[in-house]
């Protein structure tokens, strides 16, 4: 019986130890049960956020007509270089000493789709525009609505830009982005960056 | 008394050993969901490729510049040296790299994507009012042998897609050396009209063939004030090149041609990858 009872509490002291070890492989382990983490239901947010950009991308780079320029294409080269912020109602120029300046606001393609589709969902949004320079890339602000938060993700879409497609008086001064190659009809190659995080 | 207490001290060890047992396996089962959860999402991550809208987009950029670059007589070397350069830097960035090629240029059959497997009944052009250019030349040795499954161009009622305003049916007879010719409209029909050579290229439009000879296409009075489609029947039984230019009923200009194809060769690298494709192009649209 003095055995029985050894071999019980040793028993005990078995299962209690194994008990405590599990608990301490739980605690590292868990990843997964809460959203607040930083965890694998994030990945899902930042999924739906890519295949909302990647379609508001699509459709704006796509031409009514094969003639013409597409809305993304004719947005980008009648662009003036000017940052815009959403300020609630409207994309209005960004003005460093006066932030209530509202003298200029944007009206495109691109703002149309982006305050009907990302404004009412709460998903925050920058757009810049990298171009080649003699030196490489450099990129410009045309939308601006604060620094992304660590999960924000990026969708990118590359154009070429004409010679015949752009103010060559004005564009370059206004905007930066130079002609790279003056013994053809190429002026230059941009990506559009949208960049998509929720608040 | 001894005994009691050591059946009680026995018990109680027992329902204590019970919920320990019950404690591990709870934690067990736990972390096996949890690790079934993890997985899962591990998977669904995986399964979201955005290479293959980098691929998407190079496809469409690439085959846009080489027809703007064929349309304008851009298409040269440093073009496409530049390009691909420009291309590459801005690819880069993102760990891609990228490698442009125009390829070989070949003769283009009269399907929807220029290739003999392509569509063979597919609408040109919707929607038009004027046609200020009609022309085809195409390669009569190509063409089919009899009127059966001949090629065919119709221009059809916009707001009535089985009313046929005008159709042109050629074919050639390989053993006779003759080319055929067959007009119908609403109120005519022309058939087994023979053509001397040269027997292309066709100014429908204009009524004219080859070297400027005359032959009664009926088609601009045919269609004169009204809205039609163009539509190409057994386009896989013809080769050439043709070109439509006119208006749309909201006197938007068109211009729908194609005088051959070009093959464009795009390589991708990236730390998974490689991909080579081959993509047909049809030139100018």
């Amino acid at each position: 019986m003095v055995d029985d009872r050894a071999q019980m509490q040793t028993l005990e002291s078995l299962i209690a130890s194994s008990i405590i070890v599990m608990v301490m492989v739980f605690t590292i382990d868990a990843t997964t049960l809460t959203p607040l983490t930083s965890s694998t239901a994030n990945v899902h947010v930042e999924a739906e956020l890519m295949a909302l950009g990647q379609d508001t991308l699509s459709i704006l780079d796509y031409p009514a007509y094969p003639e013409d320029k597409s809305p993304l294409k004719y947005d980008i080269t009648g662009w003036n270089g000017s940052t815009y912020v959403w300020n609630g109602s409207a994309y209005n120029v960004l003005n460093f000493r006066n932030t209530n300046d509202t003298s200029s606001s944007l009206n495109n393609n691109i703002t149309g789709l982006t305050s009907r589709i990302f404004v009412p969902r709460g998903i925050a949004h920058n757009l810049l525009v990298a171009y080649l320079f003699e030196g490489g890339t450099s990129n410009k602000v045309m939308i601006w609505n604060g620094d992304p938060s660590n999960n924000a993700v990026v969708i990118s879409r590359k154009m070429v830009l004409h010679d015949a497609d752009v103010d060559r008086v004005n564009y370059s001064a206004y905007t930066g982005i130079d002609d790279i190659d003056n013994s053809s009809k190429l002026y230059n190659v941009v990506e559009v960056r949208l960049v998509l995080w929720r608040m | 008394m001894e005994d009691v207490r050591s059946m009680e001290d026995d018990r109680g060890q027992l329902m204590l050993l019970a919920a320990f047992m019950i404690g591990f396996s709870l934690v067990v089962v736990t972390l096996m969901l949890n690790s079934i959860l993890y997985s899962g999402n591990v998977a669904f991550e995986s399964s979201t490729d955005p290479m293959r809208y980098d691929i998407q987009n190079i496809r469409e950029l690439s085959a846009s510049e080489f027809r703007y670059a064929y349309k304008n007589g851009n298409m040269t070397d440093a073009y496409t040296r530049n390009l691909s350069r420009g291309l590459n830097t801005l690819f880069g960035v993102h760990g891609v790299s990228i490698q442009l090629v125009n390829g070989t240029i070949f003769s283009s059959n009269l399907t929807q994507n220029g290739m003999p497997g392509g569509i063979a009944n597919w609408t040109v052009v919707e929607n038009v009012t004027t046609m200020d250019n009609f022309t085809m030349d195409l390669n009569f040795l190509a063409l089919a042998s009899s009127d059966a499954d001949a090629f065919e161009v119709q221009a059809v009622n916009n707001s009535n897609q089985s009313s046929i305003f005008w159709s042109m049916k050629v074919y050639y007879d390989n053993s006779a050396g003759k080319l055929y010719v067959n007009i119908t409209t609403q109120t005519y029909s022309s058939v087994n009209n023979t053509l001397s050579t040269p027997f292309f290229p066709f100014d429908i439009k204009n009524y004219r063939y080859g070297t400027g000879d005359y032959f009664a296409f009926n088609f601009t009075n045919t269609v004169s004030g009204k809205n039609y489609t163009i539509k190409f029947i057994n386009g896989n039984k013809a080769s050439g090149k043709f070109n439509l230019t006119g208006n749309f009923t909201n006197n938007r200009y068109f211009e729908r041609a194609r005088d051959t194809m070009m093959n464009v060769t795009f390589d991708i690298f990236t730390s998974r990858a490689r991909i080579n494709l081959t993509v047909p192009v049809s030139l100018p649209w």
